[in-house]
């Protein structure tokens, strides 16, 4: 059998090459290797392979001038709008049939630059995942309105007085006149307290509010998961055991299991029926609420209701009020009060404000060093690229083809970007709740949801990005006379434009990376100052248990106070414990006295200010390690069993803070002062401030200590230990069972819990400034380790030269450096100046250090140097390790 | 109104092979018949100019089929015919000819003979 005889491969290939794109281009070719094969049959192999590579030359140089040719007539033909009548049948087919090509082509180019494409690809949606989340956390925080329909309209009520004080609570004779009033279209109340929450393995401590049946149609389109909402029947004295289920808890405790609605569920102990499971998506009154209970609040031992009113449209919101405020006048409010309306946006303060404003500048900065960061990567090797496009061209690879094919390739890394960084901030998102405390997430009423504003405008302008620096080349490289590239050595750059644009981007990266650090440094440094700061009193190894006594089951002071010694003495047999202390007040929180206080001194005037008000045991000051400045402790005798309230010639040791109010230079102790309407108190001893963790001295309040008296319905009972203390469970477990008939009101837990809120907005601030800082740097880093490998193989015939005349290793190390050294230099110049503006900025946010603050600066020098020399290693190691011969030879 | 193009006198002899080979006429087989008949051996570049050249005139059209031998290495094959343009061409090319060697036939005759 006849074998078919291959023509010559080199040939073979070349015309596969130019050939096999078309139709047309593969029947040529059939018909060369069919002749051929007659040919060898005919007149032998040499001379069948002599003609083919005969034939194949000639092809070659015809398919290149076609396509020059015919490719501009096709252009001008497009131009002119001729239609394509005659010609190459398959042209007008060109654009379409081609793409695919190109896309395979641009997919092979990001394949050949796998590294670099990677390397971009990641940058691009690191940058695009962390300013989506940013952004969506900024938006539910502060842009977005409360999830309610016509939440303008919504609103908290309270009741001022003349001064703007609000006042702690409405009372509830108020709460009902408004209830029953035409100045709101609707007006309801909840309160947030926590509660034991039973299951089948056990209970668990949750956010449980009371609310009024009405609560939910009032803020409106609230739809149950599975059961009802309360209706208006719901709420009568004896149907008041119903509570509603958050789906969280629902799933988390529950199992999800449908059953749930109708079932019995123990709530603090006492029976309460499911009547339906809300969507997780519903927060109210706090983000971290999952059970609703029913409540009218006209039990007069329960707290007031926080009161939430719709205001009706067609009353305006003044007359509204001061309806509100003559009804309230009415129900016995005080005179000098008025009712008052605030939006149904939580009040977070100016600090979780300033800190989300913060990152999310800090982010912005972060996206443009990533961004700038893929254009220097893609600029990184624009020399070879631009030889390429404009050899393609010279070749007579038509300018728009090239543009298209940079495009796509642009386009792809723009794209994989894109998707990553989508995946990215979803996956950001999701885990925000254990990123971001509750301090500084959790009291927003809107859930986290992808903002897709954001992404598509990240995406965008990532993207944008990724296509200005992938069509460079194909720019220049289209626009350069090949003539003038060929007439350039393959190392050195004509491109010395485009390595300035390049450096100018490194610069860029480098300030805006060490303006990062250096705000970072700042705050990481003012919170190590805030958490270390002194805070008057030592909590370590000490648990507090807030207990409660109901009541229902103790109705004496004599009952109370045997209860509470039973619990003492219970929490004395656990291990370990020294001292134990019962008080009213847990620091770092005293009870609240807002008012006018007035000293003894003769003329004084009474001044208006909030103290902490702490009912302690004698023990208390040893138990937490407050200092007795001067005077006494607490004795038995001191003690009474009413409140201090009451009784004239109470016994009390003030701080600091509130002997210098009240008696300004002078020894306070024998000193009388009251509070309001209440009988005189006298001073027995002065005792060091309290001071809570926080960057606002108005945060701190004074103290007074009075003594404890009897617990009432409810009181703290703190336990020192002499080492570590015991496992808090086991702690609550011993205290539940020495407490019949009362309740253990929260877990049992270190008191250092009170000053984690206080420090949890600063430890994000300072955890998520350096986590964006450090990503910069990095990526700065990554830059600076491009510069130098370019900077290396461009000057590789340079170094070979050096290193045969006798250069030393640590000569070429310098030669190396210097280069980023100069970059390195500017941006630090640059970031200098950036930072005057940054610490402006950030002053609010920083404690005891300066912008000069010298050890910052040594940080984020210290922090650069070691970076450039990171990412200076390898080429350096490069440059002095490569043969000099090797070098040479290379040209 | 279009220019009526002139036949060369290579793109006479391919449209001639065209017609001759009727529904056979590959390049291959057109290079060949040019060459068996004519004496004429052009190189491939030029032959498929000229194709290409006549298809833009209008006197040729083309089919492309799949490969029918394994001497093409499973390339497809195009089998070109001629457009009645083309052929009313030819008919008007041939009529010069005749009419310019009409008294001719002694002088031609003896050195085709």
């Amino acid at each position: 059998m006849r074998r078919a005889q291959r023509p010559p491969r080199a040939h073979r290939a070349l015309l596969r090459k130019l050939l096999s794109g078309s139709v047309v281009g593969r029947t040529i070719l059939g018909d060369v290797e069919e002749e051929h094969q007659a040919r060898f049959l005919r007149d032998g192999q040499r001379a069948a392979d002599a003609w083919y590579r005969s034939q194949a030359r000639r092809l070659c140089l015809r398919d290149l001038r076609l396509r020059l040719t015919t490719s501009s007539a096709w252009r001008r033909r497009r131009r002119s709008g001729t239609p394509e009548s005659r010609g190459r049948t398959t042209l007008w087919l060109t654009p379409f049939a081609s793409l695919w090509q190109d896309a395979r082509y641009a997919l092979r180019s990001v394949a050949v630059y796998r590294g670099r494409s990677l390397a971009a690809v990641a940058m691009l949606a690191l940058a695009i995942g962390i300013a989506t989340a940013m952004f969506t956390v900024a938006d539910a925080l502060l842009l977005r309105p409360v999830p309610f329909p016509d939440a303008d309209r919504l609103a908290r009520l309270t009741m001022r007085d003349d001064r703007g004080n609000a006042l702690i609570s409405v009372p509830p004779e108020v709460f009902h006149a408004w209830r029953a009033s035409t100045a709101f279209e609707a007006v309801e109340g909840a309160r947030s307290t926590f509660a034991w929450v039973g299951f089948d393995g056990g209970e668990v401590n949750r956010v449980v509010a009371r609310v009024t049946p009405g609560l939910f149609a009032m803020l409106g389109g609230v739809q149950p998961l599975r059961g009802r909402l309360f209706g208006p029947a719901d709420g009568q004295p004896d149907r008041d055991d119903q509570v509603l289920v958050s789906e969280n808890l629902w799933r988390s405790l529950y199992a999800a299991d449908p059953s749930l609605v109708g079932r019995t569920v123990r709530i603090d102990d006492r029976p309460a029926t499911v009547v339906g499971i809300l969507p997780a998506e519903f927060r109210f009154p706090d983000a971290s609420t999952v059970i609703w209970r029913l409540d009218a609040f006209d039990r007069p031992d329960d707290r007031p209701p926080i009161v939430y009113a719709r205001f009706a449209r067609d009353v305006p919101r003044d007359d509204a009020l001061a309806l509100a405020t003559a009804q309230a006048h009415d129900a016995g409010a005080y005179a000098d009060t008025r009712a008052n309306a605030t939006p149904l946006q939580f009040d977070y303060g100016d600090y979780r404000d300033g800190v989300i404003q913060m990152l999310a500048g800090a982010v912005l900065l972060l996206f443009v060093v990533l961004c700038a960061n893929v254009a220097g990567l893609l600029l990184g090797n624009l020399t070879s690229r631009v030889h390429e496009f404009s050899t393609r061209t010279a070749l007579g690879a038509p300018r728009g083809r090239l543009m298209r094919q940079a495009f796509l390739e642009a386009a792809m890394l723009g794209a994989g970007g894109s998707a990553a960084g989508a995946a990215l901030a979803w996956l950001i998102v999701s885990a925000g709740h254990t990123i971001l405390p509750p301090a500084t997430l959790g009291g927003s009423l809107n859930t986290l949801d992808i903002d897709l504003r954001a992404l598509s405008a990240a995406a965008i302008a990532g993207v944008a990005a990724t296509l200005g620096a992938g069509l460079i080349p194909a720019i220049s490289g289209t626009r350069t006379g090949v003539s003038r590239l060929l007439q350039t050595s393959g190392h050195s750059s004509p491109m010395r434009g485009a390595r300035a644009a390049t450096r100018a981007l490194l610069v860029c990266q480098v300030a805006l990376s060490c303006t990062l650090v250096f705000g970072a440094t700042l705050l990481v440094r003012s919170f190590i100052n805030l958490a270390g700061q002194d805070r008057g009193l030592d909590v370590s190894n000490v648990l507090a248990a807030n207990v409660g006594f109901p009541a229902e089951s103790f109705t004496t002071p004599e009952a109370r106070l045997s209860a509470a010694s039973s619990l003492r003495d219970a929490a004395r047999a656990l291990p370990g414990m020294t001292t134990l202390s019962w008080s009213h007040g847990r620091p770092p929180r005293g009870n609240t006295y807002g008012g006018l206080w007035t000293s003894d001194a003769a003329g004084a005037e009474p001044v208006d200010m909030i103290v902490h008000v702490f009912g302690v045991e004698p023990d208390f000051f040893d138990l937490y390690r407050v200092p007795i400045l001067r005077g006494r402790p607490f004795r038995a005798s001191d003690h009474v069993g009413d409140s201090w309230w009451d009784l004239p010639d109470t016994a009390v040791l003030v701080s600091e803070h509130f002997a210098s109010t009240l008696w300004p230079g002078q020894d306070p102790l024998g000193r009388r002062f009251t509070f309001g309407e209440s009988p005189e108190l006298r001073v027995i001893g002065l005792v060091r401030d309290l001071y809570l963790p926080s960057l606002d001295d108005a945060t701190d309040v004074p103290e007074i200590y009075v003594p404890f008296g009897e617990p009432g319905v409810f009181a703290v009972l703190s336990m020192r230990c002499g080492g570590p203390c015991p496992d808090p469970n086991q702690v609550r477990e011993q205290l539940k069972a020495a407490h019949p008939g009362g309740r253990l009101l929260n877990e049992v837990a270190p008191p250092e819990s009170g000053y984690l809120a206080h420090l949890s907005n600063p430890r994000a601030a300072a955890t998520l400034g350096s986590s964006f800082a450090l990503i910069a740097l990095v990526a700065a880093a990554a830059g600076l380790f491009c510069l130098f490998s370019q900077s290396v193989a461009r000057r590789r015939r340079e170094l070979g030269v050096r290193t045969a005349l006798g250069a030393t290793p640590a000569h070429l190390r310098r030669l190396v450096w210097s280069e980023g050294l100069i970059v390195t230099l500017l941006g630090i110049a640059i970031a200098a100046i950036a930072s005057v503006a940054l610490t402006r900025l950030l002053s609010s946010m920083l404690l005891d250090v300066a912008p000069t603050d010298p050890l910052s600066w040594a940080i984020v020098v210290i922090t650069l140097v070691a970076a450039i020399a990171a990412a200076a290693w390898y080429p350096t190691k490069t440059a002095v390790r490569a043969s000099p011969v090797a070098l040479l030879r290379e040209d | 109104m279009r220019q009526k193009s002139p036949l060369g006198e290579f793109e006479q002899l391919v449209l001639l092979a065209i017609l001759q080979l009727e529904k056979d006429a590959t390049g291959a087989r057109i290079a060949r018949e040019l060459e068996g008949r004519a004496a004429r051996s052009a190189s491939r570049s030029a032959l498929y100019t000229a194709l290409d050249r006549l298809e833009k005139k209008g006197f040729l059209r083309w089919e492309v089929r799949a490969a029918t031998s394994s001497d093409r290495g499973g390339q497809p094959v195009r089998r070109f015919a001629v457009t009645e343009a083309g052929l009313e061409a030819i008919r008007e090319a041939h009529a010069a000819w005749t009419s310019l060697t009409t008294g001719l036939e002694d002088l031609l005759g003896r050195k085709t003979s």
